[in-house]
């Protein structure tokens, strides 16, 4: 309850401008935050801001105005380092969104340490993005994807994790928070684990980051990815951080401009980090957005959010939990904000349809994740995903329309 | 198939048919009615041979041809998606292959369908034309 007094969130709604417009005449119920999350008027300014009085290229030209672009640009990643608590702002990659910095990693730290026979161990819950850039490596190189089995509740076999590391595991790609279930996985005892081995581990943190306070020192991630737009931040900005060692000693990304120390048509020598890994002109207001997203999120506390939204939770899991034939598909015992769901025989697709019209937004279908479906035997669901600023009344509307569903197919 | 009314023909009536509805819950339940009169498909069938590609829900158009024309069912786990599809095999099934192949749905644009029904479902169904066109040219060239 404490928390409760240091949060407002009828004061934070106030600064998501997009929250008080209305769909098909009612009012946004935005329940579709682990897609994306709406943005605060200090991002909004900030790329206003930037268009307004910054842009230019970055780290070049010699005037004042690319001084103050690159300044944007520069400040955000001090912002974000303090944010994961990086040991150094050079560790913070910016890149396009999380699906990047896995492909990232898999091309550069992959190809120049895995080999034929080798293994890379994933779980069933992966987001594609987990998933798809390891099996490409994986056919290149002749490697085996090993994939750590779940319970039916979602929640990660930890002895099948134990089991599958060995002296052929190369690394070990996991996701934080499941974007379907809501789990939230054992991250720091499954890198203890596989450094034990030898084994860096590489963290999917997309869907906690905006739920909870992440650490990357002390949770001794050798890698972790998130995006901007599921942090209240732009579109199109996302960070990769990695351990300086590893960072140094991988071959560069894409090869371009800003990446270089000095280009001869005999050889080119690299740029020292982070702009080894950042070739071409980059999403310069997009930093900067995902900058103001950091300090507007900082300002309020995660741990306020986090306690904000755990409360949220548990009262959506009640009365959710009360609607006639609803299915939550997922029940780990540490899961956030994610509540997917099937009702009775009714098509999630129509559920999302006619919730609509009621101005509701969810997310329906496979959300790009189809192996965990098919492991808990569901060919899709439709899922509502909490953010800081949903409210209690919100869960009520939600709920009410999830009744009018059932009423209009007849249940 | 001399009785046959043509392609232009087909797409007017089911416009017509789709303004006489005023609110979107009527359209709507309509394109679900639609779907339920759709004979089921067997599910021999139901595999990803006759699968249309997407990610929302799960289509499937069978094609059969015979004495020259293409003969097609199908089915869809989602109601509003198996009415639409509906509207597509009206359009589409009983026509020889050089006509399919004439044969653009614009009656999705005509309808409103469009505006009414995410662009989600509307992909899905010119996914669903572009793979009976698919078949129709398939047959054409055999």
């Amino acid at each position: 309850m404490k928390n409760e007094a240091a949060f407002d969130v009828e004061r934070i709604r106030q600064d998501f401008p997009i929250l008080s417009t209305q769909m098909h005449g009612k009012p946004l119920v935005y329940l579709d935050n682990a897609a994306t999350t709406q943005k605060p008027q200090p991002v909004i300014d900030t790329l206003v801001k930037y268009y307004t009085e910054q842009n230019a290229n970055i780290h070049r030209s010699p005037h004042l105005l690319a001084e103050k672009a690159t300044r944007a640009y520069e400040e955000a990643r001090v912002k974000v380092k303090n944010f994961l608590n990086a040991a150094d702002a050079h560790e913070i990659i910016f890149i396009r969104n999380a699906t990047e910095g896995v492909n990232l990693v898999a091309s550069t730290y992959g190809r120049a340490n895995v080999g034929e026979g080798d293994e890379i161990i994933v779980s069933t819950m992966e987001h594609h993005c987990n998933i798809v850039p390891w099996q490409m490596l994986c056919e290149e190189k002749g490697a085996t994807l090993k994939v750590i089995p779940i319970n039916d509740a979602g929640e990660l076999l930890m002895d099948e994790f134990d089991k599958l590391l060995s002296p052929r595991t190369k690394i070990v790609a996991i996701v934080h928070m499941s974007n379907v279930l809501g789990t939230i996985n054992p991250v720091e005892d499954i890198i203890a684990k596989a450094h034990a081995q030898g084994v860096p581990v590489l963290i999917d943190a997309a869907q906690s980051a905006y739920h909870m306070t992440i650490d990357v020192q002390k949770m001794d991630a050798d890698f972790l990815v998130l995006s901007g737009h599921k942090l209240y931040g732009p579109t199109g900005i996302g960070v990769l951080y990695g351990k300086t060692r590893l960072l140094d000693a991988m071959p560069p990304y894409q090869g371009g401009g800003d990446m270089i120390d000095t280009v001869t048509f005999e050889k080119t020598t690299y740029n020292e980090l982070p702009y080894k890994f950042e070739a071409g002109t980059p999403h310069i207001e997009g930093a900067a957005g995902l900058g103001a997203a950091v300090d507007y999120i900082t300002g309020i506390g995660m741990d306020a959010i986090a306690a904000y939204e755990h409360e949220l939770m548990e009262y959506g899991t009640q009365v959710i939990g009360d609607v006639d034939g609803l299915t939550i598909i997922g029940t780990a015992a540490n899961k956030a904000s994610v509540f997917s769901f099937t009702l009775e025989d009714i098509h999630p697709l129509e559920i999302g349809t006619l919730l609509d019209r009621e101005g509701i937004a969810i997310r329906t279908g496979q959300h790009c994740a189809h192996p965990v479906l098919k492991r808990l035997g569901v060919p899709s669901t439709a899922r509502a995903s909490l953010g800081m600023y949903n409210t209690r009344a919100e869960i009520d509307v939600f709920v009410d329309g999830l009744r009018k569903v059932q009423k209009f197919f007849g249940k | 198939m001399e009785n046959q009314p043509t392609t232009t023909e087909v797409q007017d009536e089911i416009v017509d048919d789709f303004s006489l509805f005023e609110d979107w819950a009527e359209r709507y339940r309509y394109v679900i009615e639609l779907g339920q009169k759709l004979a089921p498909l067997l599910e021999e069938y139901k595999i990803d041979a006759y699968k249309v590609k997407g990610c929302q829900s799960q289509v499937w158009i069978v094609p059969e041809f015979k004495d020259g024309v293409v003969n097609l069912t199908a089915d869809s786990d989602a109601p509003t998606v198996k009415g639409l599809i509906a509207l597509l095999l009206r359009l589409y099934s009983g026509r020889r292959p050089a006509e399919i192949a004439a044969t653009e749905p614009d009656f999705i644009d005509r309808t409103g369908l469009a505006e009414n029904l995410s662009m989600l479902r509307v992909n899905g169904m010119r996914a669903s034309a572009k793979q009976i066109k698919k078949y129709a040219a398939a047959f054409e060239n055999a």
